[in-house]
């Protein structure tokens, strides 16, 4: 089953990530000006210019320099940054483990209670329960993160201080402080990420409800407990985990507002410093890194899928 | 169990009305139905689409649809009002007084659970067997090996959808039963099932009947499966009991119109001729007190043609799904010749599995073929995909489809649907209306769209669509199996005129034997894409047959027949795919020799016109 | 918010474009969310059309002597800090917000269909190769393909429309080619094809009538997307310049001082959030009534 099942998935999954590096590196290309321009800036003399090209290896062909940095990567050496001179590895790899922190805390505490919350939506259908969850996604899907992050940081930094409203601690700030500055960002993504899985849990379990074999269990006249966790859930949840997946993914994107609101110092930041300053390895690894994990989540909700779902784990053999 | 001493009955419903709000409207679903039955008897609820039986079955459970209620009368199970139980009383009736089997039982099991814990749910308020491991197992292959299921003890451990259709039904009774119910309901329990699988299933309810002696209620709208099964019948009209009482006496000497045209309505296999169809309107007068116009009685016997010119020739087709073959797999179809010629009905009878559609697919070039010639008409070749076949060939080649809900575009309009076709291939002077009065429909239906359209109107349209522009051949791909029995007689009916009148041949398939009875002039039976006998219909219903014919003629259930012959057990199982080699049917032959296992079975001409294909001597082949 | 007020009815009964809209408009009215949101979106459209007739003021002048000032007189919410009016901002906040997303929405929805059409009727390896060049796209974070495309072509309303297009036509494709699937194995499809018919009839008369409302609600969906991101994109930087009257923009320029002139930052939000929600609940009560399966919707 490992072969055929996930070998394949694997094999798409790096011709996806290459080809959206490819894309990414392409409209880099296509920059009137490059790192060497913004790191001189508008004054520098031609000759300036192209001395730090040569430098910094700009003024090769982008062919060559797209195989290269290939080559380099695939032996783990992303290069260095072209604006701080660092390795770029560790650079993105601590901004990596910043927000992964942030995402995390959002992913386990989040979807979970989203995930709860959409099941009694769907259970009270149309009751002040589902009522209320229901008007809160809807909210929820519809505020930017940036205004709820304002909002937020008004109401607990501001009237009743609690909260940081920014994380003072740095590029280099361990995981232990920057946890109470977590809160509030955290708090941001969550309202925001949960909505869909709210949504979708809701519509998922009012289908299952009106599905021929959830009425048959009924007529058994088994207990409604024993209905909803055996019967409803698990078929329930099977379509919900794609949208987990997507909002996993989706938060790489999210975080960057919030990030740069709270000016938490994780990979939105930093995506948002090396576009600015078009240092291309940078940006290079970033896209590799987002197009891994949306990758890497897909593949783990189609395997969670496949797992939990009885008819892909046996496949027929009538007997 | 036993008959019970009390004279309490099993059921007693005092006319019962059911409705549903719709806007303002107050919209019956049964009207005015009163029933009884009791302990150890049958009751079968016979009805067309829309007549309420379904929404009957689920009364008996207590169980409606979400939006309708009940507007008038009581029903009592066993001296329980039912829809007064509320909460925990509901749900402990409901797991040991009443069990249903639902139609499509398949639906019907929960997909993320395996067999053997659904089983246990419904055994759980029997307290010794669900005391142990080993007792709740115990019981659970007991159930199954009820229902016949083969290898209980690992069917235990399986998801629903490892299993066949059949199976699929088996387990759904099983589940039914686990609670040893008083009352049994089945909803359409053999619609869908192959009519071999169906007999073997009825058979075996018929003997958990004999041992159990519970009351059943079977809902059906087939009248041979009620007249095999049920000691009662009750007749359903659009929410209306129309006529009850003891099935023999019902079914033999009808009353009500309505019983009467249904009757006469059903294709018989012993019966050759087009039935009259059902009046509605008349019935509908009938009902009002108002005198009813004169009905139809006769049979329309069809006459084949003679010596018409061929219109479609196939020689020597297989069809192979697989790219490479692989060892121990066979083609799905392999080595077929068949031939329609104007004016004729061909019948291309198989069950699923058989080919039959894979073979129309090739015919009209959607399906790739392996290797075979298809010639049209006067020596045209087919091409293999429709894209390198000239405009005059696909206007040659139609096809009419079953299912009346997906063969036209629900977004456009009759007129639509038929003028395209005829733009396409240049037909002048025809208008749709010309073509709809052809099929017998109001000239004033091209605006509507399909879904303000009966079953039966939509299928109209759909043989205007193909036949408006002038084919020679026309595919019927199972065109009658989706509509009420009262309806298809009309379509049959236009099916011969159509043939008669345009001298167009028609390649009918279809697994209904009556139907091919009926309508047909010649038979290809087909058994796992490998054609095993052909013949004029009369041969094919007659004395001689091939093994696999006789079996599905003695699996045909109908009104008045002698109801004891069973099926022998395991007949039923239809194995997944042909063998590499020798006779398709020897896995389940009962005059199976070795010699079937490896070869290819001859040609035995019993006539000039009926060939089998058999190792056995033709002697052997006689029925009585 | 709630699911059930709105009674599904299904196109089919009627025929012709005004009976079929006024079908959908009577189900729509029918549900209290519904009406709303589309009663907040049209709004929301009437007050862009009319902010050259209504606002008081100019929303790009600076006015230095009129800074912060506190609502009243001329300044029915106030002023920012360059002294401009902020109610006249805010209106004009409107028509940029909804040009651009309507346009590029339209755009991306117009693409991802035909793509998607495509994608579905040919099957086979051009399906392959497209599902996963839009597997492809989609798997570059949204907000960095639009940052770096904004970076390379600069930040006008054009470039805006163009990242959206290239970020959203992707889901659009896959929403909307799950739904032609289903309509490609269906009888008249097969009859279309035997008697030889080609792509643009098939695609065009025959899968697109009964996609139409799919493609309808995508829309609607997107529509809030889109507005929720390009508002985010001004918030960081990288989408409208001042001074353009961004509702996203204001928001950044003015949060600091919300202690001080809270509505400066107030007033982008609720217009902001009353048209999204408003987008929502349309999108919602559109699905409804046409009977379009929401799960497909959100997986898109």
């Amino acid at each position: 089953m490992i072969t055929r099942f996930v070998l394949p998935r694997l094999g798409w999954a790096v011709v996806t990530i290459l080809l959206a590096t490819l894309l990414v590196f392409g409209a880099m290309q296509a920059l009137p000006g490059d790192a060497a321009t913004q790191i001189l800036g508008q004054n520098a003399t031609p000759e300036a210019v192209a001395t730090l090209r040569r430098q910094l290896g700009l003024d090769q062909a982008p062919v060559e320099r797209f195989v290269s940095w290939l080559g380099h990567a695939l032996t783990g050496n992303f290069g260095t940054s072209l604006v701080s001179g660092q390795p770029v590895g560790p650079e993105v790899g601590r901004a990596r483990l910043n927000t992964s922190f942030l995402a995390g805390i959002t992913i386990v505490v989040g979807f979970s209670l989203a995930l709860v919350l959409g099941l009694l939506a769907g259970l009270f259908r149309d009751r002040w329960v589902d009522s209320t969850i229901s008007t809160l996604a809807l909210v929820g899907m519809s505020i930017p993160e940036f205004i709820v992050a304002t909002l937020l940081v008004l109401a607990f930094s501001i009237t009743i201080p609690i909260f940081p409203a920014v994380v003072v601690a740095g590029q280099n700030a361990t995981i232990a402080e920057l946890l109470p500055a977590m809160t509030l960002p955290s708090l941001s993504l969550m309202f925001v990420a949960s909505a869909y899985i709210i949504r979708m849990m809701r519509t998922s379990v009012i289908d299952v409800m009106e599905t021929d074999f959830v009425h048959t269990a009924r007529l058994k006249g088994i207990s409604t407990g024993r209905l909803v966790f055996k019967h409803v859930v698990p078929s329930a949840i099977l379509p919900t985990l794609n949208v987990v997946a997507m909002n996993i993914a989706w938060l790489i994107g999210g975080v960057v507002v919030v990030e740069s609101i709270f000016n938490y110092p994780g990979m939105g930041s930093l995506m948002i410093k090396s576009v600015q300053s078009r240092d291309l390895p940078t940006i290079l690894l970033i896209t590799v890194v987002g197009a891994l994990t949306f990758v890497v989540c897909n593949l783990l909700a189609d395997l969670a899928a496949t797992l939990l779902n009885p008819r892909l784990r046996y496949p027929r053999n009538a007997k | 169990m036993s008959a019970a001493m009390t004279e309490e009955l099993e059921i007693d419903v005092k006319n019962l009305a059911i409705a549903y709000m719709a806007g303002t409207r107050r919209v019956n679903v049964l009207e005015n139905i009163s029933l009884q039955l009791r302990t150890g008897e049958i009751l079968g609820l016979v009805g067309e689409s829309g007549s309420g039986k379904s929404t009957m079955a689920g009364v008996l459970l207590a169980s409606l649809r979400t939006s309708s209620f009940v507007a008038s009368g009581t029903v009592q199970l066993g001296g329980v009002d039912v829809f007064k139980l509320k909460g925990r009383e509901l749900r402990e009736f409901r797991a040991s007084h009443v069990a249903l089997v639902p139609q499509n039982a398949g639906a019907a099991l929960t997909p993320t659970m395996r067999i053997g814990e659904q089983l246990q749910e419904a055994f759980r308020l029997d307290v010794a067997a669900s005391a142990s491991r080993e007792s709740r197992d115990a019981r659970s292959i007991e159930l199954l090996d009820l229902v016949r299921l083969p290898n209980a003890q690992a069917a235990l451990q399986k998801y629903p959808h490892q299993f066949s259709g059949g199976q699929q039904q088996r387990i759904g009774i099983a589940m039914a039963l686990a609670a040893r119910p008083r009352l049994l309901v089945l909803d359409e329990p053999t619609t869908g099932l192959d009519v071999v699988t169906q007999a073997a299933i009825l058979d075996t309810l018929a003997r958990l009947h004999q041992e159990l002696g519970m009351a059943m209620v079977m809902v059906s709208h087939d009248l041979g499966v009620i007249d095999k099964m049920c000691t009662h019948i009750a007749v359903l009209r659009q929410g209306k009991v129309v006529e009850a009482g003891e099935t023999r006496k019902v079914l033999g000497n009808p009353q009500h119109p309505y019983t009467q045209g249904l009757l006469a309505s059903v294709p018989r296999v012993s019966v050759p001729g087009i039935p009259p169809s059902l009046d509605d309107a008349a019935i509908d007068a009938f009902e009002r007190g108002t005198p009813m116009p004169p009905q139809e009685h006769a049979l329309h016997e069809r006459v084949a043609p003679q010596d018409t010119a061929s219109v479609l020739a196939i020689r020597g087709l297989t069809v192979d799904y697989n790219r490479r073959p692989k060892p121990g797999s066979a083609p799905t179809v392999l080595d077929v010749d068949l031939d329609v010629h104007a004016g004729e009905i061909v019948a291309l009878v198989g069950e699923s599995g058989s080919g039959k559609s894979t073979i129309a697919n090739v015919v009209a070039g959607l399906q790739k073929r392996q290797s075979g010639e298809l010639t049209l008409g006067a020596g045209t070749e087919l091409a293999p995909a429709v894209a390198h076949r000239t405009k005059a060939v696909r206007r040659a080649v139609q096809i009419i489809f079953q299912n009346a809900d997906t063969s036209l575009n629900p977004r456009r309009t009759v007129r639509d649907a038929i003028t395209r076709p005829l733009r396409l291939f240049h037909v002048k002077g025809l208008s749709a209306e010309d073509a709809l009065v052809q099929v017998g429909l109001p000239p004033n239906f091209t605006e509507r769209l399909p879904g303000q359209l009966s079953g039966g109107q939509r299928q109209r349209v759909g043989i205007a669509r193909a036949v408006s522009a002038g084919p020679e051949l026309v595919l019927a791909d199972e065109i009658v199996s989706a509509l009420d029995v009262s309806v298809q007689s009309s379509i049959l009916r236009l099916m011969d005129r159509l043939a008669r009148n345009s001298n167009i041949g028609f390649l009918f398939i279809t697994h209904d034997l009556a139907v091919v009875r009926s309508v047909a002039d010649r038979v290809v039976v087909l058994y796992l894409g490998r054609i095993v006998e052909e013949g004029a219909v009369a041969e094919i219903f007659g004395t001689v047959s091939h093994p696999y014919t006789r079996l599905l003629l003695a699996s045909v259930i109908e009104v008045g027949d002698d109801h004891s012959a069973m099926v022998p057990p395991g007949q039923d199982e239809v194995p997944s795919g042909p063998p590499a080699q020798g006779c398709p049917f020897a896995s389940r032959c009962p005059l199976v020799m070795d010699v079937c296992k490896t070869t290819t079975p001859p040609v035995i001409q019993a006539s000039s016109t009926h060939s089998i294909r058999c190792h056995a001597p033709i002697e052997k082949l006689r029925g009585d | 918010m709630t699911a059930s007020t709105v009674v599904v009815e299904r196109l089919q009964g009627t025929r012709g474009f005004w009976p079929s809209l006024r079908r959908v408009a009577r189900s729509i009215l029918r549900s209290k969310p519904a009406t709303l949101g589309f009663a907040l979106v049209i709004l929301h459209i009437l007050l862009a059309l009319l902010a050259p007739l209504i606002a008081p003021g100019n929303p790009t002048e600076n006015n230095a002597a009129a800074v912060l000032q506190l609502p009243g007189g001329p300044y029915p919410l106030g002023t920012d800090t360059l002294g401009r009016d902020i109610l006249s901002r805010t209106l004009y906040g409107g028509q940029y917000a909804l040009a651009v997303s309507f346009a590029s929405t339209a755009l991306a929805v117009l693409l991802g269909t035909v793509i998607a059409g495509l994608a579905a009727f040919y099957g086979g390896w051009i399906d392959q190769v497209i599902t996963r060049l839009v597997d492809s796209v989609l798997a570059v974070p949204a907000i960095l393909a639009m940052l770096v495309l904004v970076t390379v072509f600069g930040s006008g309303p054009q470039v805006i429309v163009l990242a959206v297009v290239v970020v959203y036509t992707g889901g659009v494709t896959r929403v909307v080619r799950a739904a032609a699937m289903d309509v490609m194995p269906k009888d008249f499809i097969i009859a279309a094809r035997a008697r030889g018919e080609g792509v643009f009839y098939i695609l065009s008369r025959e899968v697109f009538p009964n996609i139409l409302d799919v493609v309808l609600v995508e829309f609607a969906m997107r529509a809030s997307w889109v507005v929720l991101l390009v508002s985010s994109l001004s918030f960081l930087g990288f989408g409208a310049n001042p001074p353009t009257p961004d509702w996203g923009l204001m928001v950044a320029e003015n949060r600091s001082l919300m202690a001080v002139v809270p509505l400066a930052t107030l007033a982008p939000i609720v217009f902001l959030a009353t048209l999204i929600v408003g987008l929502n609940l349309a999108a919602d009560g559109l699905a409804k009534s046409l009977g379009v399966d929401r799960m497909k919707e959100i997986l898109g």
